[in-house]
């Protein structure tokens, strides 16, 4: 099935902490392509609360689980735990009352069709847009961008590399990131 | 369903897809039969996902899940003793479980009321009680909701028309306001609401320009009941204009006074809207030793006492925090 259950879910769900910002950098090297997210959260109770969230993969005979995966608590300066469930990975996180914080996840997954795409339309499981959202593409120079799904703000390149970065306020995705590329 | 169809849309064509992170899991419903055996309710996000390595606690006990759970292919999971590795003894009188952070708590002093015979919690934003379980399927929320009737007059026993009926008034971080029901009088002053019952006491709110805001706090609910409230008395606002706390626009926190002081000190604080707020003192040594104020407060002007007659000499902090944008501290002295 392999669908979301989104709108569902949402009216179900009791108070959630704000996810309120997200920085996203991907880096495309050939069929390897390696995400380092930055997720932004405030609880906006008087009460510390812990949540089970859940980053999903998925996952068929032609694509394996992510590696290298870490997450990493950028307020309290320590690793998070996380289980290897079927199709995502599962973690606690802990926000003390009024507070934010900041958790910080890196993956790396192999893309066999050079096609990569980043589901941002989860964000509607949380309720609320994000006040802001920040992605940025990093693309190796003996590359090609060939489609995408978002314009882009701004380009630049060097000599090894070429950088889209686009950022979007009161973000309430509609549409995923998809990037597809090919040898220059 | 366009939703769905675009989702499945993207993941068959995608090759590589990666996504935001969701909220796993919730407790979704609470049961316990007539043997007073607990039944709990799980909704995933993600169907047909594993769920290992997870543990289940209550007040008195705890017990990892046995391996081998899953979510259903509509995310539904259901668990009783069976499908843990030790027995978990839940009381269903009130009790406190927690599944990873997942939490709910019930019975006397908590902010869920237990469900009596027959009954369960159910969430759909709130926890509500239903009197028709339905475990393992959509929270159907028949024989879950009550009925609330009243009749709005002023003081010379006129009815009102157009005054909100709130229940259940919200601020979130985006400065909006949100009532989880709601409707308006009508022309014989008389307003209807049909919510959901509640499993924690509600707060009834009666607003209209130029009369003063009446609330019912501590409002009960249950399931397939009737509350009519009768005449509800709307006071028209000293000659029609706001009163200065509706004025307040601003978030301050004042020097306590008096400082330095030996038993007792004021502290006020304005909040330019209603805000989830905490005033706590901390020592020198940044530990909190008191709790202030710890809650939703109204906008407005606030004064607290603090009584530090069980604290010794010394520099203490206090911190305002409400919301997402305002805080504020400041250092007071106890002599003793």
């Amino acid at each position: 099935m392999g669908v979301l259950l989104t709108i569902t879910f949402i009216l179900s769900l009791g108070q959630l902490p704000d996810f309120y910002r997200e920085n996203i950098n991907m880096t495309v090297n050939d069929s390897i392509v390696k995400l380092e997210g930055y997720y932004f959260f405030f609880n906006n109770s008087v009460y510390d609360t812990k949540i089970a969230l859940a980053y999903p993969f998925p996952i068929n005979e032609d694509l394996k689980f992510p590696f290298a995966i870490s997450i990493f608590d950028n307020t309290q300066k320590k690793e998070v735990p996380y289980r290897k469930q079927r199709k995502s990975v599962s973690f606690p996180v802990s926000i003390s009352a009024l507070d934010s914080t900041i958790i910080l996840i890196n993956y790396t997954q192999k893309c066999t069709d050079n096609y990569f795409e980043y589901i941002l339309t989860s964000t509607k499981a949380w309720g609320k847009p994000l006040k802001l959202a920040e992605f940025t593409i990093e693309i190796d120079s003996t590359l090609k961008l060939i489609s995408h799904s978002y314009d882009f703000d701004s380009t630049y390149s060097n000599k090894d590399k070429t950088y889209y970065y686009f950022k979007r306020k009161n973000f309430f995705p509609d549409e995923d990131i998809y990037l597809r590329w090919e040898r220059r | 369903m366009k939703y769905y169809k675009f989702l499945l849309i993207a993941i068959l064509m995608s090759n590589s897809l990666l996504a935001n992170m969701v909220p796993f899991f919730s407790i979704t419903e609470l049961y316990f039969d007539s043997e007073n055996n607990w039944h709990i309710e799980l909704r995933c996000i993600l169907p047909e996902e594993k769920f290992e390595g997870y543990f289940l606690k209550s007040k008195s006990d705890s017990s990892s899940f046995i391996s081998g759970l899953e979510f259903d292919e509509s995310g539904f999971l259901l668990l009783d003793n069976s499908s843990m590795a030790e027995p978990v003894y839940i009381d269903k009188n009130g009790d406190n479980i927690e599944i990873d952070g997942e939490r709910l708590s019930f019975g006397p002093g908590e902010k869920y009321k237990a469900p009596q015979d027959g009954q369960s919690l159910c969430l759909y934003g709130e926890y509500y009680l239903d009197n028709s379980p339905t475990l393992g399927h959509e929270n159907d929320r028949l024989d879950a909701c009550c009925t609330i009737s009243g009749n709005l007059k002023d003081s010379t026993d006129n009815p009102i028309d157009s005054v909100k009926v709130c229940l259940n008034k919200y601020t979130y971080y985006y400065h909006f306001t949100y009532c989880r029901d709601s409707t308006y009088t009508d022309t014989d002053g008389y307003f209807e609401l049909h919510p959901l019952a509640y499993a924690y006491p509600s707060t009834l709110e009666f607003t209209k320009d130029q009369y003063d805001t009446t609330k019912i706090d501590s409002f009960n609910l249950d399931p397939n009941s009737t509350y009519n409230l009768g005449n509800i008395t709307l006071q028209i606002r000293q000659g029609g204009i706001l009163e200065p706390q509706n004025k307040i626009s601003h978030f301050s926190l004042s020097q306590n006074y008096p400082n330095p002081f030996t038993k007792e000190t004021k502290i006020v604080f304005t909040l330019p809207e209603t805000l989830p707020t905490l005033l706590e003192v901390y020592n020198s040594q940044g530990q909190k030793v008191k709790t202030l104020v710890k809650g939703t407060i109204s906008r407005g002007k606030h004064e607290v006492t603090f009584d530090a007659s069980e604290l010794s000499s010394g520099v203490y902090i206090y911190k305002l925090r409400a919301g997402r944008h305002y805080s504020d501290s400041k250092k007071l002295i106890i002599t003793k």
